[in-house]
């Protein structure tokens, strides 16, 4: 039983009375239910503020900005930042801010219906193969094994290179590669949940396997989906700048994080390196602020 | 009450709240409990869930939640005040004067380390003696605790334990350092009634033959009645009646004492015990 | 009941375990049967078998006329608004997202033809039958206390108007000062629509007070049955004895059995079953 908090921190000064006490458990409490209203809730609110940011700028960018995110101009190739182009333009010519201002629309364009669809799947399957004693639900599991056992870039970058290069084959691939954790997580919670009573006391009161399965559990397992859904968007954004990045993701001239750092790079070595670092940002800045949410509503539903 | 000589603990006006703020007393989990322990007897600390009992008890080892403080009050062991010692000094007095007994044996032992090995360690830690009279000590325990068949048990893993013999084997390891106090929290709940009795006799065999103090937690006043010698019941953070068995269970002063006797024995159901219908034997 | 065996197969390496052996019992109409066993007694493997909630290796149960053994789901379904079941963890028994007023009012939409205004009447009706008020209707079960919650538990219970209802402790995980009142809440109810019971407990004094026969299980045979009074006054089986010699009156002045010695503790080969 080791002690921690203040207490120690002084050596053998501090008195009990008035200070945190000196150990923190000697048995494991009930879980606190603790109060956080969501005015103090700052990942959720921030990571909000941020994906909203992202969401206004790329559906507004075209009425802010005088520049094309499709039209570039050559003759301005390969300017740093100044007061015309905030964040410089090119090597093609085009405006560096408008497009990576634009991009969000295609990212999330095939994020969103990507894990969206793997969830859905994920999930469904989870939930069967979690109710079901069977053994269909261990082949299941281990082929979600299987799956999970590949880096998910270089699945992805699989499927892609497999099926051609086509915005629809990447929602797949990353509806793909979704799947196999949805699918685990919610399994997990299904076995916890189905030996609770009131399961049991769902089945003894008559109702259809059906209704058990949407009323009683299906509610009570999402949390963990719930919040694995924002984690799951950040890095389904950060897989697409990656198959960009290598040349297997939106093409161009379509504005994508991952492809501006690919047609960046180039530059980087003569020294422009606002071709890079503001897409890259961007990029950082935007998968950060999903995991914020996600961290959000994991702190929301402590409630 | 004046301060007895007798009194092996002796807790004063103890408040103990939860959260950040000292002032106010929402959040006060205890509020303002006072309660003796007579050398040499088996004291019930008795209540319902919610009243405050196992947090006593936390506070007097100081091992509170970290979100829990102590506000107010003394927590005097053998006159000295547990609440003003330095934590190292705490920390050895924690086992080797005090020990502490837990509902879920299963929990309370490592579940990787051999019986033996476990109470080598404790052994350790409190004592001078050297590798193999430590396995004499820990078989020496273990029968002391009733278990003749120490040698296997020592060599077993807490898994392989039936509850009544790990719960022994809980009790046996928070001995080994020869403690005046020992608190039981609840350690028969989780078992099985038969098991429970023989759990119950062999702590009071033990506190006579060892001359053990025993705080016994409990919400069953059924152990109360046969196994304490006082009683001390508590009711939502506060100490409503204390005094002898005898004279909480059969004339108890307090309101609350009297409704929780009267609803223990059911004796607040209209029934009578059922009479058989003529037909069934 | 007629010979009732229920094997669970070992995990992993540990032997087959047969929870329920050979079990007979009968229980009258309007009466209420306990059941008394420690822990691996097979109690509740056979509460569950009652209800068709598990499937029974061998035997036959009816219950209601109807045979439960062997029944598919699909057909038990109509038939489980006559026979519910209450258990012992109240908390764990109720949805955690549901409100109370949807979880009471759960039996009625699968089973009555009552429309949404309805439902809600009947729902008002049950909770005052068990004495709660009505204002719970929209709160959640984390914010009721033991007792509430297990009240909401026997208000859905009754709410399709059963005629049989299992009880697996229902008062061991309340707070005693409680138990007397829930208990009594049950024995009322029973007598105003008579209801037949079968309990399951550990508790001596509670089997006393609100059992008419009483069945001892150990081991997953039942080692003695007959009237309650009977059985607890003058055990005849080992196995009951002991059982008994454990229980601790609260009251300093009622002497304890003595604890047998440890090689009368083998119970296997007595056998008592005639009720």
């Amino acid at each position: 039983m080791k002690s921690s908090g203040s207490g120690d921190s002084h050596g053998d000064a501090a008195p009990a009375r008035g200070q945190p006490a000196d150990v923190v458990e000697a048995e494991p409490s009930a879980p606190g239910r603790r109060r956080r209203s969501r005015y103090r809730n700052a990942p959720l609110i921030s990571g909000l503020a941020i994906i909203g940011l992202f969401v206004v700028g790329s559906v507004l960018i075209p009425w802010l900005s005088p520049y094309d995110a499709f039209r570039p101009v050559p003759a301005d190739a390969l300017q740093g930042p100044s007061a015309s182009h905030y964040f410089g333009t090119d090597v093609i010519g085009y405006d560096v801010f408008v497009r990576v201002a634009y991009a969000p629309r295609v990212n999330l364009s095939i994020a969103v219906p990507g894990v969206l669809i793997g969830a859905l799947l994920g999930v469904s399957i989870g939930v069967a193969a979690g109710f079901s004693r069977r053994f269909a639900g261990e082949v299941v599991m281990r082929v979600a094994d299987l799956l999970q056992a590949f880096p998910l870039l270089i699945l992805a970058l699989a499927i892609v290179a497999l099926t051609g290069q086509s915005n629809l084959n990447i929602i797949g691939a990353i509806a793909f590669i979704n799947t196999p954790v949805f699918l685990r997580l919610v399994r997990s919670q299904v076995i916890s949940i189905r030996e609770l009573g009131y399961v049991e006391v769902a089945e003894a009161l008559g109702n259809p396997v059906r209704r058990i399965v949407y009323k009683h559990i299906l509610p009570n397992a999402m949390g963990p989906a719930i919040v694995q859904f924002g984690v799951s968007l950040g890095y389904a954004i950060l897989v697409l700048a990656g198959l960009s990045f290598l040349g297997l993701g939106v093409a161009p001239p379509t504005p994508e994080w991952g492809g501006m750092i690919r047609t960046g790079a180039s530059a980087l070595t003569t020294g422009q390196w606002w071709t890079v670092l503001f897409p890259g940002l961007a990029l950082g800045t935007a998968v950060a602020s999903f995991n914020l949410v996600s961290e959000g509503i994991e702190i929301a539903r402590e409630i | 009450m004046a301060e007895n000589a007798d009194e092996i603990l002796r807790v004063e006006d103890l408040h103990v709240a939860v959260g950040q703020s000292k002032s106010g007393t929402a959040g006060e989990i205890l509020r303002g409990v006072s309660l003796s322990i007579e050398t040499g007897s088996m004291t019930g600390l008795v209540g319902e869930s919610g009243s405050g009992k196992s947090m006593t008890a936390r506070a007097v080892m100081r091992q509170l939640p970290s979100n829990v403080t102590v506000t107010h009050g003394r927590v005097m062991l053998n006159q000295r005040d547990l609440l003003e010692l330095p934590v190292d000094l705490m920390r050895t007095i924690r086992g080797a004067q005090i020990a502490m007994v837990f509902q879920n044996p299963k929990t309370a032992l490592h579940p990787m380390l051999s019986v033996e090995r476990q109470m080598g360690e404790v052994a350790k830690s409190h004592s001078d003696v050297g590798g193999s009279e430590r396995g004499d000590l820990v078989r020496e325990y273990l029968e002391l605790c009733g278990i003749p068949d120490s040698a296997r048990v020592a060599r077993a893993y807490p898994h392989e334990l039936s509850g009544g013999l790990a719960q022994r084997v809980v009790i046996a390891m928070a001995l080994l350092p020869r403690p005046e106090l020992l608190i039981a929290d609840e350690p028969t709940t989780s078992l099985d009634a038969t098991v429970q009795r023989q759990i119950l006799e062999l702590i009071r065999d033990l506190q006579q033959r060892l001359h053990l103090s025993v705080l016994m937690i409990t919400h069953d006043l059924g152990i109360v009645a046969h196994f304490c010698d006082r009683a001390v019941v508590m009711s939502r953070g506060l100490v409503v009646e204390q005094g002898s068995r005898d004279q909480i269970l059969t004339e108890p002063s307090a309101d609350y004492t009297k409704r929780l006797v009267a609803a223990s024995r059911l004796e607040t159901l209209e029934e009578e015990p059922r009479q058989p219908t003529p037909q069934m034997p | 009941m007629e010979h009732v065996s229920k094997r669970f197969a070992g995990r992993r390496g540990a032997p087959d375990v047969l929870a329920v052996d050979d079990v007979s019992l009968t229980v009258e109409r309007g009466q209420t049967l306990g059941i008394v066993g420690e822990s691996g007694s097979g109690k509740s493997t056979l509460a569950r078998i009652m209800l068709g909630l598990i499937e029974a290796d061998a035997g036959s149960v009816n219950l209601l006329g109807r045979r439960i053994t062997g029944a598919t789901r699909k057909e038990l379904r109509p038939w489980r608004a006559d026979m519910q079941i209450i258990v012992q963890n109240a908390s764990e028994s109720l949805n955690p997202r549901m409100q109370v007023g949807e979880i009471v009012a759960e039996p009625l939409l699968l089973h009555s033809d009552f429309d949404k205004i309805g439902r809600e009447e009947r729902v008002r009706d049950l909770l005052f039958a068990v004495r709660l008020d009505a204002d719970i209707l929209l709160s959640y079960p984390h914010q009721l206390s033991g007792g509430q919650q297990q009240r909401v538990n026997i208000a859905r219970a009754i709410a399709t108007e059963p005629k049989f209802v299992l009880l697996d402790e229902p008062t061991s995980s309340l707070d005693v000062s409680v138990r007397g009142e829930v208990l009594q809440l049950l024995v009322d109810l029973q007598r105003s629509s008579q209801l037949t019971y079968v309990m399951i407990s550990h508790d001596l004094p509670t089997i006393r007070h609100v059992c008419d026969h009483v069945a001892v299980m150990y081991q997953g045979r039942i080692v003695e049955v007959g009237a309650a009074a009977r059985v607890l006054q003058e055990p005849r089986h080992a196995y009951t004895k002991y059982l008994l010699s454990a229980e601790l009156p609260v009251d300093p002045r009622t002497p304890l059995a003595p604890l047998p010695s440890d090689d009368e503790l083998d119970f296997s080969g007595d056998q008592e079953s005639r009720l």
